[in-house]
């Protein structure tokens, strides 16, 4: 089998206080692996230690026990470090902070411009990567002037113009409004059928639940790896941990008591809707 | 949302051919012209620089009025200017008004002084109304990259520049929320007189500063997942060249210094 793309093993971190240097832990013992083109949704509660997880991945933060391997190369070597930023780019929860430059194009054009690239293949990057998220008719305004939504996209496409292969988007879509997060979730869709592996970081269960995997963290720990249908066919076991469940699986769950047959693995309001339809 | 709609900077936009020249030549020149204003010493010298300046202007396609727009802020220094000249200059007796006397020199350093002033915030002001802030930024580093040698900071200078011009709006936004915040929680930013209003302050600058901190921190964790690494083996992606444009622009600043010198006294 081909190598993942992100090897996680045994991963343990913890933040210190400034004051006194205590030790708060925020991952213990995680051993993950990713495999090229998967899409992979962290989901926990606040605290649960997904964000930190997500800040190991490239490197921001350091393993504190255990290692983390791009494409082989462990974060902690040095000589590594710009390597594997390029290949896991990252895009963050407030889409304020994040971006640069007072013009769209710009900002896009940051990560080339930081890797030292040709300024021909810079302009050829960045049109595609505003094109590939549906930005390129906004390229010449300036961030104040986009919604939420409008926002992350642009920082999507400032991952796509570096090339990485793989994208973790650390709860993307938290400070948007409706429609901005489901704009975002069609493009994080579109790059995963275009071959990028994602890395979804979010407390929405259902955006979760519409990855090929979903790795529940608690305390620092991952405790649960598989696939949706296998997360919501555990879900009473789930519920204990205060996930609140897709819509579809809740009331699927509730018609179940009622005497209907619908059976475990439906977690999609569209086969929902199938089965009730079936039912008839 | 009002408070966010100010514009920034006071750029006006246009495609005349005095806003595409490079925001390098575009800084010489205005450097050339403000170094010109102090080279004048009669009213040739001026009418010389009004007329160049008149020029440039009129074919940017620039309203006057955002020039004067400019002149506001310093309106009571020139006045100010004026008046101490027109007064405290001695010679030959024009009006007397009881112990203060107006002279012909007074007269003649005050109009003179007032005219350079004038010039010289016309001058500037033409440089950013044609110039992108942004771009603006962008001219300055080249300028000053050969300087790096000697320990300038160039692109260090020129990334802060970018960043507070990004984060403006942002911070203004966000100025505008804790305001809203802290009314509802029965601040007042309004009455009073000024010690009372500073001290209202306060509820107003400790949230935006720790805001403020906040973003930095958030936005250098982004650069640096992008790469950021300094100014060392970045490339741009736009390109600066100098055109035919600015070469002609090149001959008439030339041009333009020659006249000032040669109408300066010890040359004319």
């Amino acid at each position: 089998m081909e190598q993942p793309i992100i090897t996680i093993e045994d991963l343990t971190f913890a933040y210190e206080r400034e004051e006194g240097g205590e030790q708060i832990p925020a991952l213990s013992h995680v051993t993950l692996s990713v495999p090229a083109g998967s899409f992979v949704a962290v989901i926990g509660q606040n605290g649960s230690g997904k964000s930190t997880l997500a800040k190991c991945l490239n490197a921001l933060l350091l393993p504190g026990g255990g290692a983390v391997y791009v494409k082989g190369r462990s974060t902690a070597e040095d000589a590594a470090v710009w390597e594997i930023r390029k290949t896991v780019g990252m895009v963050f929860q407030n889409p304020d902070n994040q971006l640069v430059s007072s013009i769209v194009e710009d900002d896009v054009a940051f990560g080339p411009e930081n890797l030292g690239v040709e300024p021909a293949q810079i302009r050829r990057r960045v049109d595609e990567a505003l094109k590939s998220v549906d930005m390129y008719e906004h390229r010449k305004k300036g961030p104040h002037l986009l919604s939420g939504g409008q926002k992350q996209r642009v920082a999507i496409a400032g991952v796509l113009a570096m090339e990485s292969e793989c994208i973790v988007l650390d709860e993307p879509t938290a400070m948007l409004d409706p429609s901005g997060r489901k704009e975002v979730m069609e493009i994080i869709h579109r790059l995963h059928r275009q071959g990028k592996t994602i890395i979804l970081i979010t407390h929405f269960m259902e955006e979760a639940a519409q990855a090929d995997r979903v790795v529940i963290m608690e305390k620092g720990a991952v405790i649960f790896d598989g696939t949706p249908k296998e997360v919501f066919t555990a879900a009473t076991e789930l519920e204990s941990q205060r996930l609140d469940m897709p819509f579809a699986v809740e009331m699927a769950g509730r018609l179940r008591k009622r005497g209907l047959d619908i059976p475990r693995d439906v977690i999609t309001d569209q086969g929902l809707v199938e089965h009730l339809c079936a039912l008839k | 949302m009002a408070i966010k709609d100010i514009t920034l900077g006071q750029y006006f936009p246009g495609e005349s051919p005095v806003h595409r020249l490079d925001p390098r030549t575009k800084i010489i020149g205005t450097f050339v012209f403000l170094i010109s204003l102090f080279l004048v010493d009669r009213f040739l010298g001026f009418a010389l620089a009004g007329s160049f300046l008149m020029a440039l202007i009129l074919s940017s396609g620039v309203p006057f009025r955002f020039l004067f727009r400019g002149l506001k802020p310093i309106l009571f220094l020139i006045v100010f200017t004026m008046l101490i000249n027109l007064f405290m200059t001695s010679g030959t007796e024009l009006v007397r008004l009881g112990p203060l006397a107006v002279t012909e020199e007074g007269l003649y350093r005050a109009t003179f002084m007032a005219l350079r002033l004038v010039l010289l915030i016309f001058g500037s002001s033409l440089l950013t109304l044609v110039t992108k802030p942004i771009t603006l930024t962008d001219g300055m580093e080249r300028l000053m990259s050969p300087f790096n040698r000697v320990g300038l900071p160039s692109h260090e200078l020129a990334m802060m520049m970018t960043i507070a011009l990004r984060f403006i709006p942002t911070l203004l936004d966000e100025t505008d929320k804790i305001m809203k915040a802290q009314t509802a929680r029965g601040a007042d930013f309004e009455s009073g007189n000024l010690f009372r209003r500073a001290k209202g302050l306060i509820p107003l600058l400790v949230p935006l500063f720790v805001s403020a901190f906040r973003i930095a921190a958030d936005l250098a964790m982004a650069m640096e997942s992008r790469c950021y690494r300094g100014g060392q083996g970045r490339t741009r992606m736009n390109g600066m060249a100098f055109g035919r444009r600015d070469a002609l622009a090149a001959g008439v600043l030339v041009l333009y210094a020659a006249g000032t010198l040669y109408l300066r006294s010890w040359i004319g």
